[in-house]
């Protein structure tokens, strides 16, 4: 494993380096999905460099982020973090992004969650995070429901899909839905 | 200086002005003090290009004596979306009062005038007098964030109400 920050069953994460740029960017490029925002947006290797490095300035950022690598090979099969850092009132909003489409589905999101959310409660000892969730996305919002995460409300009128006003969801977890549902999700994974 | 469809019975709302920089506490939305300087910078950034801004401060004064007690920020979505916030001089004793008589300014003119899809306000449970103000006015609890907000001896939800536009004729799924 390469600089992990936090290992789990099958991935680890670490910082990101300026060599993922163009892995990260090839991993936008075979996007298949169109649910996620509004329309797939191709970002390329010299956008990501510019924000792994930005990010990674200052001793207090305003976001953190990680690579997610598989334990077996240290193949980069995604990012998450937190964006949206509130020092003072200990909360932040958390983000993730996946691919290739192939390795989608097979809980390595969710084992890569729960590192992330380690990292956040146990680490840096925030009280509560949120997540924003376009409305269409509906296999993310399934996804944060197993990982802990409650159903806070909406931003109404957020973006546009087929032709109609999709909202976003909020969602909030606070370190005991947390602790909930990993040990829920380990005690499956380890059966 | 008086902005006209900005004036209430108890408050206004104006842009910044220079000598605002010299009571900054009263309306610098930061825990951390801003000193004149920091005041200053923070004011020469969001005049200009005011036609390319999408982040907006604006005072929140007196009528009675022009008395800076605050300041509301608005923070713009491509125009749809608009979000605000509030920030309200320490040791005001009617504080949430003020910031109700604001919202009652605010939301008519950002909702109505300026045509904004949604107007979003978030604050913590305990602004009692802003939120009533904010169901008179039609807004919706749209989020409750639970123990978003840490107050002396614990924490409290941070609640989103939205004012939304009935006048958009856009489907909504």
């Amino acid at each position: 494993m390469r600089n992990p920050i936090l290992v789990g069953e099958r991935v680890y994460i670490r910082p990101l380096e300026e060599s993922d740029a163009q892995l990260l960017a090839d991993i936008y490029a075979a996007e298949t999905d169109t649910f996620n925002e509004r329309g797939r947006l191709p970002v390329g290797p010299f956008a990501w460099k510019k924000w792994i490095v930005e990010t990674h300035k200052e001793a207090y950022p305003s976001e953190v982020n990680f690579a997610v690598c598989l334990i077996e090979n240290d193949q980069l099969i995604g990012h998450n973090g937190i964006v949206d850092i509130n020092w003072i009132n200990r909360t932040a909003e958390s983000v993730s992004d996946f691919g290739p489409a192939e390795l989608r589905s097979k809980g390595y999101g969710t084992d890569a969650k729960h590192l992330l959310l380690e990292y956040c409660f146990d680490i840096l000892h925030l009280h509560a995070l949120r997540s924003e969730i376009f409305e269409p996305n509906t296999r993310s919002a399934a996804a944060v429901t197993k990982q802990g995460y409650k159903l806070a409300g909406r931003w109404h009128y957020e973006d546009i899909k087929n032709g109609v006003m999709r909202d976003t969801l909020v969602f909030d977890i606070l370190r005991p839905d947390w602790i909930a549902a990993r040990d829920a999700w380990r005690a499956r994974e380890r059966k | 200086m008086r902005v006209v469809y900005l004036t209430g019975d108890r408050i206004h709302i104006r842009p910044p002005l220079e000598a605002d920089k010299e009571c900054a506490i009263a309306w610098f939305n930061s825990l951390i003090p801003a000193n004149e300087v920091r005041a200053a910078q923070s004011l020469e950034n969001q005049v200009y290009p005011y036609w390319e801004a999408t982040e907006f401060t604006f005072i929140i004064a007196r009528v009675a004596d022009d008395a800076v007690i605050g300041s509301v920020h608005l923070s713009i979505g491509d125009w749809r979306v608009v979000n605000v916030r509030f920030h309200m001089a320490p040791m005001l004793p009617d504080a949430d009062e003020l910031r109700a008589d604001a919202l009652r300014l605010i939301i008519p003119w950002l909702r109505d005038e300026f045509e904004f899809m949604a107007v979003r306000l978030a604050l913590p449970d305990t602004q009692t007098a802003t939120i009533a103000a904010a169901e008179k006015l039609d807004m919706v609890l749209s989020v409750r964030l639970r123990e978003f907000v840490p107050v002396p001896g614990g924490r409290v939800d941070e609640l989103i109400y939205e004012a939304l536009n009935s006048r958009w004729e856009v489907p909504h799924a």
